[in-house]
């Protein structure tokens, strides 16, 4: 599994220019495990729940995409800015032999998880030979 | 005296430095990339009665933070952050942050340490605190002279 860019939040895409208030987009900081043919992607979204994760595969190209609701501190005002509030997207190239149907994915306190499993090799099969 | 001119050489005088930059910037220069420091990046609000921090936390439970508030300043800590791998597996990519958070932020106004109230939802830590009575501010009418 490669993936297509480096990456931090620092990193800006695009800015979405549909949104009216013009938030960024970041890409995600992953850490990326294989165990024996699984894969497990944990991708950092602070702000996102399970509702507003969206994953896309299109050939071989895994797009994770989260929206985070934007806080609405009512009546409060910006003091002090560190980090900047924006969604996440990021894409990944999977090889041929990912089963794609094996994809699940959770979100758990602002990470994702995504598993996903490669394809068993099918064993040995044997042919009948009709007699002639 | 012989001792001193034999034991002196730039070297020490070199290590001695290299020592006391190491002392005062290991940590951010130990790690690379530099993203991965444990001091979290923070946002503060604020109005008339209160202030509000933010610190982004993803992948965290609720007990592993502890928030302390006095009424000058904040600390954010975190207990020993748990392996996330198992033992077979081997990583492929590894970007997320692996040390403990731990930040104090002084305040720039003072705080009731007794009316905090603090929240981890969706991997955001919200800490609120109220600006004690005296504080606050005032609004003062002017008399017509």
């Amino acid at each position: 599994m490669t993936d297509n860019n480096n990456t931090s939040k620092d990193t800006l895409v695009k800015n979405k220019p549909e949104s009216q208030e013009q938030y960024p987009v970041f890409q995600p900081a992953v850490d990326i495990q294989e165990e024996d043919s699984t894969f497990e992607l944990n991708v950092e979204m602070p702000g996102v729940d399970d509702s507003s994760v969206e994953i896309t595969v299109e050939k071989n190209r895994l797009t994770i995409h989260g929206t985070v609701d934007k806080p609405d501190y009512d009546g409060l005002t910006p003091l002090h800015t560190e980090y900047r509030i924006g969604d996440y997207e990021r894409s990944f190239s999977i090889s041929d032999d990912i089963d794609l149907d094996s994809i699940e994915a959770t979100v758990r306190n602002g990470l994702l998880t995504v598993r996903m499993k490669r394809h068993q090799p099918a064993g040995p099969q044997k042919v009948a030979i009709k007699a002639g | 005296m012989t001792g001193w001119i034999n034991s002196w050489s730039p070297w020490t005088e070199m290590n001695r430095l290299q020592e006391e930059f190491n002392r005062l910037f290991g940590r951010q220069f130990r790690e690379v990339p530099a993203k991965r420091t444990n001091i979290p990046a923070v946002n503060l609000w604020q109005d008339e009665d209160r202030l509000l921090l933010t610190v982004e936390l993803p992948g965290r439970e609720v007990d592993d933070i502890d928030v302390t508030v006095t009424r000058d300043r904040v600390t954010i800590a975190e207990k020993e952050r748990k392996e996330e791998k198992s033992d077979h597996a081997t990583w492929l990519r590894r970007e997320r942050a692996v040390e403990p958070v731990e930040r104090t932020i002084e305040l720039p106004v003072e705080v009731d340490p007794e009316s905090v109230q603090a929240e981890y939802e969706k991997g955001i830590l919200t800490v609120e605190m109220h600006r004690p009575e005296e504080h606050k501010p005032r609004k003062v009418s002017v008399k017509a002279g």
